[in-house]
């Protein structure tokens, strides 16, 4: 094996006619000299076989970022590659977790790609891309009805550690997945734990050959955790390319960003706010751009749906980091703290997320249901803050407290539930014509369980539905028609 | 021959390093008259002679203190500037290769370098030069193992034909 890549790396030393020594070494940056001909961004290799890529190119020396965990030792030689950092690309990712390098973590073998591609590409322009016009459906009630995805759309998922960002995702992966869209996983400097349970979850629910896991753990080296968002964005470019839709999931961020100011800073580069490098907002914004829906050659549309998560502390999401990714993308998901302690989940905080482009994409009875439900839980937030006065409530309040409550136990979802984009407008449907008016919540709870699974189960009882709501031709014609069929529908399930 | 180019190698170059700091050392602790005694008796005799020629060459004094200072100083500054030449040759130099080698590349038109020499029998004969970052393969050793592969299928061939004819 020695000699194998002693073989190779003196095979470059020749076909470049250049050769570097090391010189410094402020791991994982190492400074070189020599190398007169050497390009940013250019993969070098060192002879003992580790791999780097050019950081900057100095008059004296030049700096590399090492791929790997271990420092380089002085006066090792260093080749050029006169190429710069690609990765391998092939159907047969799928179902694989691999390495930013693409190296399948499995079995430790690098990937025989078809095609390589550079991790750094040019977004595309204007001309390439297409109104955002095609639903995305996260199978989550409440982010389907109130703050609607479309195919195509960058948006944010934001919150405290531990407050089931990361569920929301699973679950978004799972909707996604079964409709036939290639889901992509970056796990940015994880826990192997944590990895594992996403793996474990894509093997329970049956998505694994649909979905890649581009895993780097904590344990790595610097400069391959730095590059996981990279290579995740170029695989999902490879499948667009094909005809297919992505999406890609970057958890997180903010973990990113902290990595790569501590390259910046041990490269000696001037920090700037937070003691991030300047071109911090840069790395993000080009690395999410590569994400949208594409104009293909023969007509159609094709997207890269990405999912960018950011971690907040305390709930302050006025962090540099956090601000940047909330002005570079399309809309962001906020995922409350104390929201999460009172024991709602998922734990969104309506009020405090925004969706630009989602709404765009609804269909008149979803836009209506959306239209029905700002009004209400606004209203619903400013009477329950009344209601702590103590003060004598009238039958009106009483309703709609009613209401609030049922729909709050409606948005609660269990993670592993994820709910079909018909059942939701149905079930919300029959919640707001009164059906469980003077039902439990618990009565209201098994009605729509039952409703939910004689919807997946019965192939007839799902016709019916989905022929109910296409009759329709917006939220109100809905309600009229389920307030005549809705308790029909309801004992339906109960046989 | 300038005092510098009594400096062929990195070792030497090395080695004179760890003397100046010995002098250095010694210019806080003893008289400076006794500055030429250390330079007899504590450093090598390479470094003795680099800066005996030296301080001819500038007219300095070995008395004053400062003087000895600032010019220790200026000739590590010196030291700094050099270009290092990485040559890899099978075998093991004596000083008259070393003083050979040198002087081809002073001759053609080299300067303020030194020579960092290491030995690796795989090169077998030639040698393998980097300068400046440019990389200059000068073994025989591709050659030869492209002349064996050669020479090994003319005689497997050769053993073919004699199993045919049976002789």
């Amino acid at each position: 094996m020695h000699d194998e890549s002693q073989k190779s790396f003196e095979s470059y030393l020749e076909n470049a006619n250049e050769v570097g020594f090391v010189e410094k070494v402020i791991h994982p940056i190492t400074h070189i000299k020599g190398l007169p001909g050497v390009h940013p961004e250019e993969l070098v290799v060192f002879e003992t076989g580790e791999l780097g890529q050019v950081f900057s190119v100095n008059e004296d020396s030049h700096e590399i970022l090492l791929f790997k965990k271990q420092p380089a030792k002085i006066g090792t030689r260093v080749a050029r590659t006169q190429k710069t950092l690609e990765i391998p690309l092939t159907n047969e990712l799928l179902g694989k977790t691999i390495s930013p390098l693409g190296i399948d973590v499995q079995t430790g073998q690098s990937i025989q790609g078809q095609e390589y591609r550079d991790l750094r590409s040019i977004p595309p322009g204007i001309s390439e891309r297409a109104k955002i016009t095609s639903p995305l459906i996260t199978g989550v009630n409440i982010v389907d009805l109130l703050i609607p995805l479309g195919k195509g759309q960058r948006e944010l998922v934001i919150g405290d550690r531990k407050t089931g960002k990361t569920n929301f995702l699973l679950q978004t992966m799972l909707t996604q997945s079964q409709a036939g869209t290639i889901c992509i996983y970056a796990g940015i400097g994880k826990r192997l734990l944590e990895i594992k349970q996403v793996e474990e979850f894509l093997n329970q629910n049956n998505i694994r050959n649909n979905s890649i896991i581009v895993a780097s753990s904590a344990s790595e080296s610097i400069g391959t955790i730095y590059l996981t968002p990279y290579t995740a964005m170029t695989i999902a470019e490879y499948f667009r390319d094909q005809g297919r839709d992505v999406l890609i999931i970057l958890d997180d961020l903010t973990t990113h960003a902290k990595y790569y100011r501590e390259i910046s800073l041990l490269a000696n580069r001037f920090p700037g706010r937070s003691s991030y490098p300047g071109d911090m907002f840069f790395e993000h914004a080009r690395l999410l751009e590569r994400a949208g829906n594409f104009k293909t050659e023969d007509g159609k549309e094709v997207s890269i749906t990405c999912l960018p998560v950011a971690e907040t502390i305390e709930g302050n999401i006025s962090g540099y980091i956090q601000t940047n990714l909330m002005s570079i993308t399309d809309g962001h998901i906020f995922f409350d703290n104390e929201l999460f302690a009172q024991g709602r989940r998922p734990a969104v905080n309506y009020f405090l997320s925004v969706t630009r482009v989602g709404r765009q994409t609804q269909s008149t009875i979803r836009w209506g249901i959306n239209r029905e439900l700002n009004t209400f839980l606004g209203f619903l937030e400013k009477t329950q803050s009344f209601v702590h006065f103590g003060a004598e409530l009238n039958e009106g309040i009483t309703t709609l407290l009613s209401m609030g409550e049922k729909i709050t136990s409606f948005f609660n979802q269990h993670m592993s539930v994820v709910i079909p984009i018909n059942l939701q407008v149905l079930l919300f449907s029959l919640i707001w014509i009164g059906t469980w008016q003077t039902a439990s919540k618990s009565e209201m709870s098994t009605d729509m369980q039952q409703i939910t699974n004689k919807y997946l189960s019965d192939e007839e009882y799902r016709s019916k539905l989905h022929s109910i709501i296409d009759s329709a031709k917006d939220f109100n014609a809905l309600l009229g028609i389920l307030s005549k069929e809705g308790k029909g529908l309801v004992e339906l399930a109960k046989k | 021959m300038t005092p510098i180019e009594t400096i062929k190698t990195t070792t030497d170059l090395h080695l004179i390093r760890q003397d100046f700091q010995v002098l250095l050392d010694e210019l806080y602790t003893n008289k400076p008259e006794s500055f030429g005694e250390t330079l007899r008796t504590r450093v090598s005799h390479k470094t003795h002679l680099f800066l005996t020629m030296y301080f001819q060459k500038n007219n300095l004094d070995f008395k004053n203190t400062d003087t000895i200072e600032k010019n220790l100083k200026k000739i590590i500054d010196e030291f700094n500037d050099l270009n290092e030449i990485h040559l890899t040759i099978a075998l093991e130099p004596d000083p008259g290769l070393i003083s050979d080698m040198y002087q081809w590349f002073k001759e053609n038109n080299y300067s303020n370098f030194v020579l960092n020499i290491s030995v690796d029998p795989r090169v077998i004969g030639g040698a393998v030069i980097s300068i400046d970052g440019k990389y200059y393969k000068y073994s025989i050793a591709d050659d030869l193992e492209a002349s064996l592969i050669e020479l090994n299928k003319n005689l497997t061939q050769l053993r073919k034909i004699d199993a045919y004819t049976g002789s």
